[in-house]
């Protein structure tokens, strides 16, 4: 069985509040290579990482993350 | 930063509150790898001193390994402790921690493989030495030796392993 592909609009969300991979780092608590792997798709998030990143943009988990088959 | 929509729950307080300036997690797995090795190999030294009689000093080549691993050992762990007392460490966000994970089980057959070939070498070397060194009064320092060897392998592996792709690496 293989892994559903990871989507994610991070990088939009993000490009829309003009605010840098360091700053959203910073706001979740992580690395910035974190935030670039998943932007990627590159890294799955843990459900507690996507949420803080949902509330960071007002929106939610799965308006920034899906999965695709 | 212009970002009305950032909730105060998602920050951090106690990290942002926090003066210091934060040290990069890969500089910080770099400084404690290098002095890690520096003093592994110094324990070794030690150890292996005893066996092959090299910690006479009368030896200018044994004078210059030995002063050498000193002055590594120096300079890495002052490089280390000031850049612990003067800056806080990046969080270790849940990435780096699964990414930690798996150069754990790396670093083990690494540094088993690391052990094996030099027990070879210095059967190789010396008939009996291994079971020479095991021996030996110094049986503590081979122990710290060897932790220490194989943390420094886990970090290295991490660094590795971590490395993000350098053309997506800038910010747009």
């Amino acid at each position: 069985m293989t892994m559903p592909e990871l989507k994610t609009r991070l990088k939009e969300y993000r490009a829309a509040q003009n605010m840098k991979q360091g700053d959203l780092a910073e706001l979740v608590g992580v690395r910035r290579e974190t935030i670039i792997r998943l932007e990627k798709g590159q890294y799955n998030p843990s459900l507690k990482l996507a949420m803080d990143i949902a509330k960071v943009f007002g929106a939610t988990v799965e308006e920034i993350f899906s999965f695709e088959d | 930063m212009n970002n009305k929509a950032v909730s105060p729950e998602a920050l951090r307080p106690s990290y942002k509150n926090d003066r210091r300036r934060p040290i990069c997690l890969r500089r910080h797995e770099k400084y404690t790898a290098v002095t890690e090795g520096f003093t592994a190999l110094f324990c070794i030294y030690t150890v292996l001193g005893d066996l092959f009689h090299v910690k006479d000093k009368d030896d200018p080549l044994e004078i210059a390994v030995f002063l050498i691993l000193m002055f590594g050992m120096f300079v890495s762990g002052f490089i280390w402790t000031m850049n612990l007392s003067a800056y806080k460490a990046e969080p270790h966000d849940e990435m780096s921690a699964q990414i930690k994970g798996r150069a754990n089980g790396t670093a083990f057959f690494l540094w088993y493989a690391l052990v094996m070939v030099s027990v070879f070498v210095l059967e190789m070397i010396k008939k009996g030495s291994v079971s020479q060194i095991l021996t030996l009064g110094n049986f503590y320092m081979l122990s710290v030796g060897g932790l220490l060897i194989y943390d420094a392998i886990r970090r290295f592996v991490f660094l590795v392993m971590d490395r993000p792709d350098k053309p997506d690496d800038s910010e747009e």
